[in-house]
Order: C-alpha cells, then structure tokens, then sequence
C-alpha cells in the first residue's frame, strides 16, 4: 500500500511532493484552481472560482468515497488526482478517476505518476472498472486516455454545458483494471530513472 | 410544486391512487413497498432495498442534488415510487435522470406512464434540456416503457453495474431531449 507523503522526481528532475489531500489545504487548493486558465476550468463539474464549492468538494459524502491526492511543488499544488467510488449501489465496483494538472507541469510525467498512484489505490479498494467522462472535443485528453489505457465506450449527447452555454457531447471511457495491469507495468518501467519514486 | 400534489390517479386496474412527494414518515411505508417487490426486480435495481439503513439515506439527498421523488399511495400503501434528480449547479446541471419502480399488481394500468409524465412536467419546470434514464441491458420491458415514452439509447457501458447477487450486467444508457 502507497505511503504518503512521497517525494518523486519528474523527467526533467523536477521534484514534486504527493500526499492526500487535507482539511487544511483547502485555501491552497483553492488557489490551485484560480490559477488554471479559464479554458482548463471551464470543464470542471463546478464553479472552484467560490471557494465555498471547494470547501463543499472536501467533505465528507454519504454517497461517495473519494481519494484525492494532491502534488505540491515549492509548497503550491500542482495538480490533483482522485478517484470517486460509490459507497454502495449497483456501481460500488466502479470508479471515477479524474485529474487536474497545472499547465506548467504537464508534459513532464506527473500525469503518469498520478494514474500510476490512482491505479494503486483502485486495486487496492478492488475496483473492477476505472472510468473518466471527457468532453468531445478534447482531443489531447482523449488520446491521453487512450495511452493510458481507456476506450470511448460511450458518448452522452449534449450532456456538457459550457459556460458561455453552448452544450457538447461527453464521452465516458472506461477501462478494465485487470486489463490495465500489463499498461501499468510498462507506465512504472518508462519512468525508471526519470519519474520514480526517491529512496 | 408543492401545491400540485397530491393528485389522484385512476389506473387501469380500476383503483385510485394518490400520488404525492415522498414525505420524512414514509420510510415504513417504503420499506414494506420495496419488500413486496419480487426479488427479480428487486435485482435490477440500483441499490440493495432491503437495506434500511441505505433506503433511509437515500430519503436525505445531497444538498447540491435537486430531487422530486413521488410516491403513488392505494391507501396507506405505497404502489409506485418515481424521482427525478438533477446536479443543482455544474456542467451538467441541465440534464435529469428519472427512475420508475411499480408493484407489480399496478403494471399495464398507465401508472408508471402517468408518473413519467409528472417527473417531465418537472423537469420542464426546472428548464431540464435533456432527461436520462439508466437500466440494466436485461430489462426489455422497461426499456420498451421508455421507448414509448420518446427515449432514445444512447449506449451501453459493458458489465459496468452489479446486481445485489454480485454479477455483472451491463448498463443501457437512454435519453429524450426535452
């Protein structure tokens, strides 16, 4: 089982730290979200602008289970990954990853190194399906997925509204954890030496 | 909405039914309703019912979901229950899903349709632009009911929901544009 906090290094040796997220990083988070570019928020499920709604996202549900881990870098958060698993119900089996990378750091790994903690985390809950909803017309975030391991499984037609109103398709895709083992392996072996864990 | 209800409802069955939102003392009522369902359906459905202490959660919903859910009373006893819910804010807070469970003996009288019908009128008062509804693949019938409706499928996710027996059934995912 993954022990945090952990520090790891980047392709281009930049460290960053990994730890779930607190009670008390709520001020730091929000500030995360404020500095991602109004095109990287506008697909977010809600308004992280108001800090009341980041506060809401960091209590606890009845509903749902989630794993947020969040990286720091200078002591800024960098990015965050969670997973949201149903307590109960006919989905309790599944989850939904998503992640959030601030634009300096994407393109350096800690994309991967993210999915390769989330994978761990799944496994380590017994999650048999993974999925991750993506608008339509994100082509870079679909081909990452792809790499990863998912597949357009499903499209949900006008399901998306952006905020200046106009609605676009979502596109659920999905990911078997047993089949993604072999995926993962290959992730973990590419970033030997460039993304893995400090000793 | 609350001075629309309660409504009656005459079913094809010749009774009448009240048909009213779900209230804080009808946990009972409810239990008793999910109980007498047969185990069949009691399957399909997305959470384990006979489980009261998930069934009395689920009469608290979260405060960022908007949620009606309707119950049809023959008297004291519950013979249908209908919800509609919507995220409150968020990026797909114009979408609504709707779900239907009838007893069986109140099936083909036009009472599920009847509930369909007040859960749309609902959405169209909350400007809801399109209403989803999500069934395991295994459901004809119900699959045919929201066909007739105007639902559309929209796809399936493979082995993606898991019956209360633990085996995996597919998701079949339909929508109408309002």
């Amino acid at each position: 089982m993954a022990t945090y906090p952990k520090t790891v290094r980047l392709r281009d040796g930049a460290e960053v730290l990994l730890r779930p997220l607190e009670a008390g990083d709520l001020e730091s988070s929000h500030r995360f979200f404020l500095s991602l570019p109004q095109e990287d928020r506008r697909f977010l499920r809600i308004d992280v602008t108001d800090i009341a709604n980041v506060r809401l996202r960091m209590e606890p549900s009845d509903e749902v289970d989630p794993w947020r881990l969040v990286a720091f870098a200078d002591g800024t958060i960098v990015a965050e990954a969670s997973l949201h698993q149903p307590r109960y119900g006919w989905m309790r089996h599944t989850a939904e990853l998503r992640c959030i990378v601030a634009r300096d750091f994407q393109a350096r790994g800690l994309g991967s190194v993210l999915f390769a903690e989330a994978y761990q985390e799944a496994t380590r809950r017994h999650i048999e399906k993974l999925y991750g909803i993506v608008p339509s017309d994100q082509p870079a975030a679909l081909r990452i997925s792809e790499r990863l391991g998912f597949r357009a499984e499903l499209t949900l037609p006008d399901h998306l509204r952006t905020p200046e109103g106009e609605l676009k398709d979502l596109v659920v895709m999905t990911v078997n954890l047993r089949d993604l083992w072999h995926r993962v392996e290959d992730l973990m072996q590419t970033m030997d030496g460039h993304g893995r864990e400090r000793h | 909405m609350s001075n629309r209800y309660p409504r009656v409802f005459k079913c094809g069955n010749g009774k009448v039914v009240a048909v009213r939102p779900l209230a804080p003392d009808d946990l009972f009522p409810l239990l008793e309703f999910f109980a007498r369902l047969p185990a069949e359906d009691r399957l399909h459905l997305r959470v384990d019912v006979t489980d009261r202490d998930i069934v009395e959660r689920r009469m608290r919903p979260p405060s960022h979901w908007n949620v009606l859910r309707l119950v049809a009373l023959c008297g004291e006893r519950i013979v249908a229950e209908a919800t509609i819910e919507h995220a409150a804010h968020g990026f797909s807070a114009h979408v609504g899903e709707i779900r239907v469970i009838v007893a069986p003996d109140f099936r083909r009288t036009g009472l599920a349709g009847y509930l369909c019908r007040q859960l749309l009128a609902h959405g169209a008062v909350e400007n809801l632009e399109k209403i989803e509804v999500r069934l395991m693949r295994d459901q004809p019938a119900g699959q045919r009911f929201f066909e007739k409706l105007g639902f559309q499928e929209d796809g399936l996710l493979r082995g993606f929901v898991k019956d209360i027996e633990g085996k995996n059934h597919d998701l079949l995912v339909m929508s109408l544009r309002t």
